[in-house]
């Protein structure tokens, strides 16, 4: 039943990264709110960052997507 | 007086004309990479690319989340995949929607798998009969 995509396990959010980095999906990303302040979305990154760090058997591709998610809501 | 006049529109005009010129070859290189990238993207069969659409996730993107090269490595894949899951875990800090997306590169791959094995299997029943 695992193979129906979607169907069954819907706690997750569905398809892939947007081809585009949104203010809603930065704030998905690091878990704060699309207002949040300037320490509060550095923290939040440091935290997440430290749990996807590359050298820690991360992915690189994961990594990015939350750095792009940080310069985004650093503006 | 005139003759300056069409100097001013003569230099305008080529500066527009240049522009436009280099504007369109700009656009020619764009749909060529646009071009490029579909078809690298698309190598897999049509099946592959339904489930692309379907699951809003590429083989291509699934394998750079999961950071892995070969899919039908099952075994590196399980181990990549059990351990972005439980680093990315809400109870420990980690963002639902990363986790999320782990997920959804593990199923599509898995998916992947399966159309992989299907088609292997059915060549080989076609030899038989």
């Amino acid at each position: 039943m695992d193979s129906i995509p979607g169907g069954l396990t819907s706690k997750y959010y569905k398809g892939g990264f947007d081809a585009k980095m949104s203010k809603r999906e930065a704030s998905l990303i690091l878990g704060v709110s699309p207002s949040a302040n300037k320490n509060k979305v550095k923290d939040a990154h440091k935290r997440i960052m430290l749990l996807n760090h590359p050298d820690r058997g991360g992915s690189p591709y994961l990594a990015t997507k939350i750095n792009e998610a940080k310069d985004m809501l650093d503006k | 007086m005139a003759k300056y006049i069409a100097q001013i529109i003569m230099t305008g005009a080529q500066v527009v004309g240049r522009a436009f010129a280099k504007a369109v070859q700009q656009e020619i290189r764009f749909s060529q990479q646009a071009a490029k990238a579909r078809a690298s993207s698309g190598g897999g069969s049509a099946q592959s690319q339904a489930a692309d659409a379907f699951t809003g996730m590429s083989v291509q993107e699934a394998k750079q989340i999961l950071n892995i090269e070969d899919i039908s490595d099952v075994e590196a894949m399980q181990k990549k995949y059990d351990h972005l899951f439980q680093v990315n875990d809400r109870k420990k800090g980690g963002s639902l929607y990363i986790q999320s997306k782990v997920v959804r590169a593990k199923e599509r791959l898995d998916q992947e798998l399966d159309l992989v094995n299907k088609k292997e299997e059915e060549p080989k029943t076609e030899e038989k009969s």
